[in-house]
C-alpha cells in the first residue's frame, strides 16, 4: 500500500516532466515564428489604419507598467517629422480567450483613428463574427474618446466579446491620456 | 495474410461498423461547431488524425508501464500534450486555419473519440494495430465531418470555398445551387437539424429489412 502511495505520484510526475519537455521544444521552435508574424501583421495593420505614417518606432521599452493596461507594444508614428499618432497593440478578454488588436490614437485630438484585430479565439458565429464585422470595426474610426462608453447600435449575440474589447480600449485610452502625456 | 485481413477489418470498423460519429456518437462537439465550412472540416480532421495517431502510438508503447489505477490521468496528460503541440504548430504554420478553428483545437483534448480509442484499443494492443486503428477512426470521423460540412456550406451559402491552409489569399469559390439558400444551416440550430437528419438516415440504413436467406434443403 505504502509502495503504491509513492509509486503512482512518481510515475505521474515523470510523465508530466517528459510531456513538459516535449512542449518546451515545440514552444522553442514555434514561438519566434508566431512573434515574428504578429509584429509583421502589426506593421501592415498600422499602415492600413494610418496611411500617412512615415516612420514606425517601437517605444515599449520605455514603460514598465504595460501589463496593468493590457498593452504589449507601443509604437510612435511620425508624419512630417512630428509624432502625430501612437499605435498600441493590446489584449482584450473575450468570451473564449484573448483578443489581440492594434489601435491607433491621435496625439493631437482626443480620438481613435482606427482599430484592427490581429488574432482571437472567439466562437465562430458569435464573437468571431463580431470581430470580423466591418461595421463594428468602422464604428471605431475617428471615434472621440468620450463616445466609447455610449456603445454601438450593432445588435450581436456576443455581448461579452464586445464588453471585453471596450474595457480594454478604455484602459489603452487611459494610458494614452495619462501615462503618455509626453507623447 | 492473416495480418492483412485483420488490419482491413480494423479500418472497416473505424469507417463503417463502429464509425465514431454515426454509430458511437463520439466527437459531436467539433462536428457541430466547425462544420460551417469544408475548409475548417478538413483542418479539424487532420488535427484529430494527428492527435489520435500520436496518442495511440504513445499509449500503445507505454501500455505495459502504466499502472491500471492511474491510466486515465496519464492518457489525458499524453493527449493534452499532443493537442498543445499541434495547436502551437498550427498557430505558427497555418495561422488562418488556427484562427478559424479557434477554441475547438484545444477542445480536442476532451474529444471522447481520442480518449475512447486510447482506453478501448491502444492500451490493449501493439503499436501497428493502434496506428491502423487511428487511421480507420480518423477516416471515419473525417469523412462524416467533411460530408456534413459540404451539405451545410452548400445549403447555407450556395457556394463552396476552398482555401490554401498555408496561405488563405489563395482560394477559389464554386457557386452551386443558386436557387436554394437556407441560412439556418450555417447556424447552430441548423447544425442540430442536419445532425438529426443524418442520424435518422443512418438508423434507417441500419434497421432496413434484411432479405431472408432461402433455406437450402
Amino acid at each position: 500500500m505504502k509502495n503504491k502511495f509513492l509509486k503512482y505520484p512518481l510515475i505521474l510526475a515523470i510523465v508530466g516532466i517528459i510531456c513538459a519537455f516535449c512542449l518546451a521544444i515545440v514552444y522553442w521552435i514555434t514561438n519566434p515564428i508566431i512573434n515574428e508574424r504578429n509584429i509583421q501583421k502589426a506593421k501592415e495593420a498600422i499602415e492600413e489604419l494610418y496611411p500617412n505614417v512615415e516612420t514606425v518606432e517601437d517605444v515599449s521599452k520605455g514603460y514598465d507598467n504595460l501589463d496593468q493596461y493590457s498593452i504589449s507594444t507601443i509604437y510612435d508614428l511620425t508624419t512630417g517629422g512630428e509624432k502625430k499618432a501612437s499605435a498600441y497593440q493590446a489584449v482584450g478578454k473575450g468570451y473564449s480567450g484573448d483578443i489581440v488588436y492594434l489601435i491607433v490614437l491621435s496625439n493631437e485630438e482626443e480620438k481613435i483613428i482606427g482599430i484592427s484585430f490581429i488574432s482571437n479565439s472567439e466562437t465562430s458565429g458569435y464573437g468571431a463574427d463580431l470581430i470580423a464585422n466591418e461595421e463594428f470595426v468602422a464604428w471605431f474610426k475617428d471615434l472621440p474618446f468620450n463616445k466609447l462608453d455610449k456603445g454601438t447600435d450593432l445588435s450581436t449575440g456576443a455581448t461579452k466579446t464586445m464588453n471585453g474589447i471596450k474595457k480594454s480600449v478604455t484602459k489603452v485610452i487611459d494610458f494614452h491620456s495619462t501615462v503618455r502625456e509626453d507623447k | 495474410m492473416e495480418e492483412k485481413v485483420k488490419f482491413k477489418n480494423i479500418i472497416k470498423t473505424g469507417v463503417f461498423t463502429e464509425n465514431p460519429i454515426l454509430v458511437s456518437a463520439l466527437g459531436l462537439c467539433p462536428l457541430l461547431a466547425v462544420s460551417t465550412r469544408v475548409d475548417n472540416a478538413i483542418g479539424m480532421s487532420f488535427a484529430v488524425f494527428a492527435v489520435l495517431l500520436l496518442s495511440n502510438i504513445t499509449i500503445s508503447l507505454i501500455r505495459k508501464l502504466v499502472p491500471n489505477e492511474i491510466r486515465i490521468p496519464i492518457f489525458i496528460i499524453v493527449i493534452a500534450t499532443f493537442v498543445s503541440c499541434i495547436e502551437s504548430l498550427m498557430k505558427a504554420f497555418t495561422p488562418e486555419l488556427h484562427e478559424s478553428l479557434g477554441i475547438f483545437i484545444p477542445l480536442i483534448v476532451v474529444n471522447c473519440l481520442i480518449l475512447g480509442r486510447a482506453e478501448a484499443f491502444a492500451s490493449k494492443n501493439k503499436v501497428l494495430p493502434s496506428i491502423i486503428d487511428a487511421v480507420g477512426m480518423s477516416l471515419g470521423f473525417g469523412l462524416v465531418l467533411i460530408v456534413f460540412s459540404l451539405v451545410r456550406e452548400i445549403i447555407s451559402t450556395q457556394t463552396l470555398t476552398f482555401s490554401n491552409p498555408f496561405n488563405t489569399t489563395q482560394s477559389f469559390t464554386l457557386t452551386l445551387l443558386p436557387e436554394l439558400k437556407i441560412s439556418l444551416f450555417g447556424q447552430a440550430a441548423g447544425a442540430f437539424f442536419a445532425l438529426g437528419v443524418m442520424f435518422a438516415i443512418t438508423a434507417a440504413f441500419h434497421n432496413r429489412p434484411k432479405k431472408e436467406k432461402k433455406e437450402v434443403k
